[in-house]
């Protein structure tokens, strides 16, 4: 690969604005020279290790958050589930005691023994 | 007449209105109409109708008791809920941008003046979707209010059991009353829809973490890319 080449693919990796600013600037400068020497190629390697190690802190804190936002949204799932069953005893209760007092409304008192 | 102050002890209907209100669900309703097939029939008819020791007033009583804790405990798990999720979310935050604080101390060295960008987007990423946080400060206020109207009620009851009250302290007692209701009322419309408002919450985390998922696998390719051109560079030769 020779420097054009790299030039042109590194428009294509999707570096940090300021990495990929860096960068250019080393193979722009390397171009005018018409090498690259070793420091510069160093320099870029460590620039490049920076942006990576960047790109994993970021994707790291995203999955950590999206798996705490879905834990989030399960737990209160669960929550609303528990309280639909806390409701639907209290509904069963009140059907069962109403249930009996419409029963003993329905049989006549006894008649009182003299 | 002083001494004939009494209690206002909520009514049955308003205690399961309340509860209706607060559960927001058609559960609650339901209840209230299995509660009208007896409500009033037998009281009309002067009778006292008594299952197992407890008549129908008694258990509509009860029953307003029962839906209303149920509406607070929702309530609270809720609140308790996002408050673990906020303390989840300040302790991933540290944890990162003392990471990214590391990480801008070597970037400056490589010239890289806008070193704190990382920083400022670890903080962005671990921020608190905006609906989820009107949602925690609504059930804030709203327990808040509970524990107001619950303090109100004792210092009520502990005057009433005085049995004669004074003008002074009928006024004050008035007052409390009044102040009373207001909360009442209030904490009914802070309840309102309690339910309809997790549902809501439960809908903008899962989106708020699909969008994160997303970012998440698009920043994984870049890193991909990055490795990839780290591998064409280092086969350059000087």
């Amino acid at each position: 690969m020779n420097l054009q080449e790299l030039k042109q693919k590194l428009s294509e990796v999707g570096f940090s604005d300021e990495v990929a600013a860096k960068l250019n600037e080393i193979v722009a400068a390397a171009m005018a020279k018409g090498s690259l020497d070793a420091a510069a190629k160093q320099q870029m390697m460590d620039l490049i290790d920076l942006d990576v190690e960047a790109g994993l802190l970021e994707a790291d804190t995203m999955e950590k958050m999206a798996l705490a936002l879905n834990s989030f949204a399960a737990t209160n799932e669960k929550i609303l589930e528990m309280h639909d069953e806390k409701e639907a005893k209290i509904e069963a209760d009140v059907e069962e005691a109403v249930g009996q007092i419409e029963d003993a409304m329905k049989t006549p008192p006894a008649a009182p023994t003299l | 007449m002083e001494s004939e102050v009494q209690t206002p002890i909520p009514t049955a209907m308003e205690r399961i209105t309340a509860a209706a209100d607060t559960a927001g669900a058609p559960r609650a309703e339901k209840v209230m109409q299995i509660l009208g097939r007896v409500l009033g029939a037998g009281e009309a008819a002067g009778m006292a109708v008594t299952i197992a020791g407890e008549n129908a007033r008694e258990l509509q009583l009860r029953t307003g008791d029962r839906l209303n804790e149920s509406a607070h405990w929702l309530e609270n798990e809720i609140t308790s809920e996002a408050n673990r999720l906020g303390e989840q979310m300040t302790k991933l935050k540290d944890g990162a941008v003392a990471t990214a604080k590391g990480w801008a101390e070597r970037a400056l060295k490589f010239g890289l003046t806008k070193a704190t960008a990382l920083e400022d987007k670890v903080v962005m990423v671990c921020n608190i979707p905006a609906g989820l946080k009107e949602k925690k400060a609504i059930l804030e206020t709203a327990k808040a209010r509970a524990g107001a109207e619950q303090f109100s009620k004792q210092v009520v009851e502990q005057m009433t059991a005085r049995a004669s009250l004074t003008v002074e302290q009928r006024a004050i007692l008035e007052d409390l009353l009044k102040w009373q209701e207001e909360e009442r009322i209030g904490l009914e419309i802070e309840h309102a829809g309690a339910r309809e408002e997790t549902v809501a919450g439960i809908d903008e985390a899962r989106k708020r973490a699909a969008e994160l998922r997303a970012d998440a696998a698009n920043m994984s390719d870049k890193i991909e890319k990055r490795r990839v051109f780290k591998g064409w560079l280092a086969k350059m030769s000087a």
